[in-house]
């Protein structure tokens, strides 16, 4: 028994010395002040939508950019539910000193104080007049700078070219004919190819942005909410949801849907290899689709047969379609804010900035940046086909959107599986949403 | 000699430091769960008001959680019901001396092994239209299918349920099989001395001897299947409309969607309920069987 008391107090002090050997070692790291650390919460590092050499690239250039910090190479949980998540549990803590996400997340930090307005810092910053002022807009919420961009794009229809002139079809520009052009491919193809893709799946983080730009056609580019003196007002008629609503509808029915009826309830991870191996011939897409060239020869053969034009307006609608923007936002609680505003001027140098649109086949918030030579020859070209797109483009007011995404996709699914018409899904949309306005909950 | 009082309470100073680790992170969590319950705490909000009982009032009136609440109810019983049935079988198969058996029976957890994320990633490519195994398969037997079976409303459930049996029968057959290997086999020589057939057997001796084993499988899993989020998450979202929605994707939604920490309290408070009333009849039903 003494024996065994003797190993545990012989533990007990190990462990014990353990402990202040490491508060030692710990404390003359620090005291010796070399470096400070700042932590960078980053989804496409982690996803591999930027190529893992650019970002082998991008770690080996912070350390010479910013030589008196330590950046931490683990880049957050990598996707952006969870980042987020994780952010609004954990932010007060300091870290990640600097985080990416994307522009809903932004309203949902700014409501919960979160994220630290950078009008002082942007403000005295040189490469100020690069960003374009229409990726700034949205990222000012109540009069402050609360991120700066770094990518945006307008979504855009890209069809097949090659497909639309060998059945004769001329490029669709409402949505009637779009209608009709896709049921007219599903039809010559004998369903070997369908003519439409729209992602429907609940929780798909690209169906509710696809179901947005129908809204700003259809709403003549008004938000979907006005928010004036803290009151939010939800927009939409019932008449106007349930108009994207039948369009929804339409693309799954009749003899040669438009759509394939096996993909209802299906997202994005079909949307863009579908276009890529031949699946469909158009589909709302973003400029990320230039990667997917990398995956074989005949998705390199599709995308250099593809044109990207203006997504296809209802009758007596307007151009309209939906903008992103991705924001690189500073941690209110930040320990060291100098440094990380460091950080965020790295991230969206001319070069940095540039250098990452091009991997992940986005367009640069900078204007200098697409002077780089990496945006000469066919990227060039494809990003112009997007930038086209944005002078039509909105994007989505600072409120939470995740129920309202949630009931959007909800309702779509409604009428294409058939369980409401149009008319009733949209009237329990619009109750649906109406109650989270007078719930507080958006 | 220790004096009298340490003598006798060194067994609860034993167990105190693990009783103050479950307090810390099982009894508060719970307790804090319920308390939030009466609130209206956001986590876009700072602070929180007790609202008695009205969240649990909107629960009565709110159709998705009836039909979350449903959802759960038939996954669990369909879930751990077959598993229970296709895992004895398993055992039983694992149970034969056949040629590759010991192979078999040590790849046979792989399904149990591989992450649930992968294998949710895993069955998303296999339900795809075109390229999807499942359809692929279903084109060779002459079935003409090619939909996205996780976005098929009459499908999507259903396969919920194979997604389950995939992942959970080979425990169960393991499981089963090292009971089964527990029973003398001088049993099974005496039945079959005294007439016994094959079935008999089974229900007279193997089923009793694997009583304890099948008691602990079936109580685990209705607690798993029950609380079971990620599957569901990782492959529906709850959709196609509402009809893989389970209870715990629902409170996460309300939590991690709408940010209404309270009204999602409220739903994980209901589920602590329901699984606590599980418990209580099932263990009654076991010490009655016992005593």
């Amino acid at each position: 028994m003494r024996r065994i008391h003797g190993v545990m107090i012989f533990l007990i002090a190990v462990l014990l010395m353990g402990s202040t050997a490491a508060a030692f070692a710990g404390g003359k790291a620090e005291g010796g002040g070399a470096k400070g650390s700042l932590s960078f919460w980053n989804m496409p590092f982690v996803t591999q939508e930027v190529s893992p050499d650019y970002v082998k690239q991008w770690v080996a250039n912070v350390k010479t950019a910013l030589p008196d910090y330590n950046v931490d190479n683990f880049f957050g949980p990598g996707d952006y539910g969870p980042q987020r998540d994780k952010y609004l549990v954990q932010a007060q803590s300091g870290s990640p000193d600097v985080i990416e996400g994307l522009l809903e997340d932004t309203a949902v930090y700014v409501q919960k104080g979160d994220i630290e307005p950078l009008d002082s810092y942007f403000n005295a910053w040189a490469d100020k007049s690069q960003f374009v002022p229409a990726t700034l807009a949205p990222l000012t919420i109540n009069g402050h700078l609360y991120g700066i961009p770094y990518n945006t794009n307008a979504r855009g229809l890209i069809y097949r070219k090659d497909i639309l002139d060998q059945y004769n079809l001329s490029v669709p520009k409402t949505w009637s004919d779009l209608i009709a052009t896709a049921q007219a491919i599903t039809k010559a193809t004998n369903k070997q190819m369908w003519g439409l893709f729209l992602c429907t799946k609940v929780g798909d983080p690209r169906a509710p942005q696809e179901f947005i730009s129908w809204w700003f056609q259809v709403g003549g580019g008004k938000p979907m909410f006005t928010l004036s003196g803290g009151q939010k007002t939800y927009n939409p008629t019932v008449d106007q949801l349930a108009q994207i609503l039948t369009l929804y509808g339409q693309a799954f029915t009749g003899d040669n849907p438009a759509a394939n009826p096996d993909e209802r309830g299906n997202g994005w991870p079909s949307e863009d290899p579908g276009y890529a191996s031949g699946k469909w011939a158009m589909a709302p897409e973003g400029p990320w689709l230039w990667g997917r060239r990398k995956d074989d020869p005949t998705a390199q053969k599709i995308l250099d047969s593809s044109i990207v034009t203006a997504l296809p307006m209802p009758d007596g609608g307007q151009a309209g379609t939906y903008l992103e923007v991705k924001p690189i936002m500073m941690n209110h609680y930040a320990k060291d804010k100098a440094g990380a505003w460091k950080l965020i001027q790295f991230i969206t140098s001319k070069e940095n900035m540039g250098n990452w649109m091009a991997s992940s086949g986005g367009i640069p918030a900078r204007t200098d940046s697409l002077d780089l030579p990496v945006f000469q020859g066919p990227l060039g070209n494809w990003i112009k086909m997007f930038a086209a797109l944005l002078p039509q483009a909105h994007a989505q007011e600072p409120v939470n959107w995740g129920p309202v995404s949630d009931a959007n996709m909800r309702a779509v699914n409604f009428v294409i599986y058939g369980q409401k018409s149009p008319q009733d899904a949209a009237q329990w949309l619009h109750d649906t949403v109406q109650g989270l306005v007078t719930g507080g909950q958006i | 000699m220790r004096p009298r009082i340490i003598r006798e309470n060194s067994g609860l100073a034993l167990l105190l430091p693990t009783l103050l680790i479950m307090a810390l992170f099982s009894i508060f969590p719970l307790v804090e769960g319920i308390r939030l319950s009466f609130t209206d705490a956001n986590l876009l909000n700072r602070g929180a008001r007790g609202v008695g009982l009205a969240n649990y009032g909107k629960l009565l009136a709110d159709p998705v959680f009836w039909s979350s609440l449903w959802h759960s109810l038939v996954l669990t019983g369909a879930a751990v019901t077959l598993q229970l049935v296709l895992g004895m079988i398993l055992a039983l198969a694992l149970k034969q001396e056949l040629p590759g058996i010991r192979f078999f029976r040590s790849v046979i957890m792989a399904s149990w092994v591989i992450p649930v994320a992968a294998t949710a990633v895993m069955f998303t490519f296999m339900v795809e239209p075109g390229y999807g195994y499942v359809n692929i398969v279903l084109r060779l037997l002459g079935i003409k299918a090619n939909s996205f079976w996780f976005g098929d409303l009459n499908a999507a459930f259903p396969f919920m349920v194979l997604l389950h049996l995939w992942r959970n029968v080979p425990f169960y057959g393991i499981a089963f099989l090292a009971a089964m290997q527990a029973i003398p086999h001088s049993l099974y020589e005496a039945a079959e001395i005294d007439g016994a057939g094959p079935l008999h057997s089974f229900f007279s001796i193997t089923v009793p001897g694997c009583r304890n084993m099948i008691i602990v499988m079936v109580t685990i899993h209705v607690l798993w299947t029950f609380n079971n989020f990620d599957m569901v998450y990782l492959t529906t979202g709850g959709g196609p409309v509402y009809a893989t929605e389970v209870l715990p994707v629902y409170l996460y939604q309300q939590s991690w969607i709408s940010y209404t920490i309270g009204y999602a309290s409220s739903i994980g408070t209901v589920m602590f309920v329901l699984l606590m009333i599980y418990f209580i009849i099932y263990i009654r039903i076991y010490q009655r069987q016992q005593g």
